[in-house]
């Protein structure tokens, strides 16, 4: 008996442990995608999860069962309906990551900006995300089946703090892209810088960051609006945009865009407008967004504000009086 | 209206012949290019976001001596209706006679660096522009291996048009050394993939520029190694 009990003991801190683990980690998985539900709606229809359902509502789903299963095992509940889920979301996430591994291995472009359960917010390769998952979520999701306590009754307390977590979570996502968190949620911040901001891999060709594309804005300020050309808040404030840059206004102004070229050449017939527009790979301008249009000012290389919309740019209004 | 600058990204096309005459002016401020062709009476004022054509008289075009254009106050415009735009340019009607203002043909297959400098006045004033580090062109010019850097390129890419300047300027900086820039230009769509130079460098995208040290490709620039890409070039020499 007294060899057993601290045997039983250790056997159950380490299942704890792992649960505990475990369970952080899918609510900071939960959080990332919480916080830009849409981006991780796309993530779902790139990955051709939405053929029976709207991919908000799998979204939503996902991120509920996500949210429950990672609240249960933080508060150490281990039961085989909480365990099971949790093994089968990690292997979901593994299938996932190990797909696109194997598909960057046989030279298949990705599909989706993100790799991953953590969504938009972490730059990682297909390699990186698989080989991370796996170290983060197999140990945890191990350990956490060691040392169960005997079947009792349920715990009605842990599972109502459970349940309202998950209710908390599933608000936040619902509202979340009516709130000023874009700072958060994507990776343009304050402090980022211009050159960091990159699409593809060092490694690769098809490598490149925003610096090389827009490479004046290393040096001065700048404003930087990051729209697709189609945008009705975008169009709406086209005039005035033309107008700063038609006066030579500062700080300068760019536009930045994924637009195919041919979309390009229409949007200069229908507005010629005096501002430079500058295409990006979708891949680069996606983590930058929650959506659309998003400006940045930008000083000597790096983000000093942001702002969701078109910026209000000083002297517009007089330079449109003067014109009209 | 005023300030009309002479711009050479367009040809003008009467009835489907070329008139390679042909004069285009841009306003930015007017929102409007003016067309000054002797196959058109008058010349033709088309204003872009309100899609409407109008003739002009050549009277109340003032020619400026730095080559700019002005529309003299009591200009009077004849409207002759709305272009519409088809692929890369705008068509419409001047009496019974048709018109086409179309972005300028693709430069295809290899160029030299005179052709690339002829094609477009951007390549030209961004060229100049292009303030290259001396340091580093200094070792290029060292070089003692002969260095090819093909750049593959597509004139009808907006990343291309921002790249191709400042490679045009280390390619004249580079002149007369043992390190060669050659361009290629590709076309968009299908053509690209059956390009044969395509198939035999693998390309996927442009601009792309591959680096061939004593004909053996030793390495790439692309996407980002187009910021500065005297340095670029020295940094795949190098390695090499």
């Amino acid at each position: 008996m007294n060899a057993t009990a601290p045997q039983r003991s250790t056997r159950a801190r380490l299942g704890m442990a792992g649960a505990v683990f475990l369970g952080a980690v899918l609510l900071v998985a939960a959080w990332t995608k919480a916080i830009d539900p849409n981006a991780f709606a796309e993530q779902i229809t790139a990955e051709g999860l939405d053929g029976w359902l709207p991919a908000t509502a799998v979204a939503l789903m996902a991120l509920a069962l996500e949210l429950f299963v990672g609240i249960a095992l933080l508060l150490n509940i281990r039961r085989p309906w909480i365990l099971i889920p949790a093994a089968l979301l990690v292997a979901f996430f593994l299938f996932l990551t190990g797909r696109a591994y194997v598909d960057d291995l046989r030279g298949i472009e990705a599909t989706a900006a993100a790799c991953g359960c953590f969504g938009n917010l972490v730059d990682r390769t297909p390699a990186e995300a698989f080989w991370q998952d796996s170290l983060l979520l197999v140990p945890a999701l191990l350990l956490a089946f060691f040392g169960r306590a005997a079947a009792s009754a349920l715990p009605w307390r842990r599972l109502a703090l459970v349940g309202g977590g998950t209710i908390a979570g599933l608000w936040l996502a619902w509202n979340a892209p009516e709130l000023p968190l874009d700072d958060l949620a994507t990776r343009l911040r304050p402090g980022a810088l211009t050159r960091e901001m990159c699409a593809g891999r060092p490694e690769n060709v098809d490598y490149v960051c925003l610096d090389a594309l827009v490479p004046e804005l290393d040096d001065g300020t700048h404003w930087v609006v990051l729209t697709h050309l189609d945008e009705e808040e975008f169009l709406t404030g086209l005039e005035g945009l033309h107008a700063h840059s038609l006066a030579n206004g500062e700080p300068r102004l760019w536009l930045v865009s994924d637009v195919e070229p041919e979309d390009l050449n229409a949007f200069t017939w229908q507005y010629m407008v005096a501002t430079d527009v500058r295409l990006v790979p979708v891949t680069l301008l996606r983590p930058l967004y929650r959506r659309l249009p998003r400006s940045f000012r930008v000083e000597d290389g790096r983000v000093v504000e942001t702002i969701n919309g078109i910026p209000s740019l000083g002297g517009v209004e007089e330079h449109l009086a003067t014109t009209r | 209206m005023s300030g009309f600058l002479p711009i050479d990204k367009f040809v003008f096309f009467v009835d489907g012949v070329e008139d390679s005459a042909a004069e285009v002016y841009q306003s930015q401020a007017a929102g409007a290019y003016l067309v000054i062709s002797r196959a058109i009476e008058s010349p033709i004022l088309v204003q872009a976001r309100s899609a409407v054509v109008s003739t002009v008289n050549l009277m109340k075009v003032d020619r400026q001596a730095d080559g700019t254009v002005n529309l003299l106050p009591d200009a009077t415009l004849e409207s002759l209706g709305r272009f519409t735009i088809e692929g890369e340019g705008i068509s419409f009607s001047v009496g019974s006679r048709a018109a086409e203002l179309r972005n300028k043909p693709w430069l295809l297959g290899t160029q030299d660096l005179d052709g690339m400098r002829a094609y477009s006045r951007e390549y030209r004033e961004g060229a100049s522009a292009y303030e290259y580090s001396q340091p580093v062109v200094r070792q290029l010019l060292a070089e003692s291996r002969p260095v090819e850097v093909k750049v593959f390129f597509g004139s009808w890419c907006p990343t291309c048009q921002q790249v191709l300047p400042r490679v045009l300027r280390v390619a004249q900086e580079l002149a007369g050394s043992k390190i060669e820039l050659s361009f290629y230009g590709l076309p968009r769509g299908p053509g690209f993939k059956a390009d044969p130079e395509v198939k035999r460098f693998d390309i996927e995208s442009v601009p792309i520029g591959v680096i061939l040290v004593e004909g053996r490709e030793v390495g790439r620039i692309s996407g980002s190694g187009w910021k500065i890409p005297e340095l670029a070039i020295k940094k795949v020499i190098q390695g090499s």
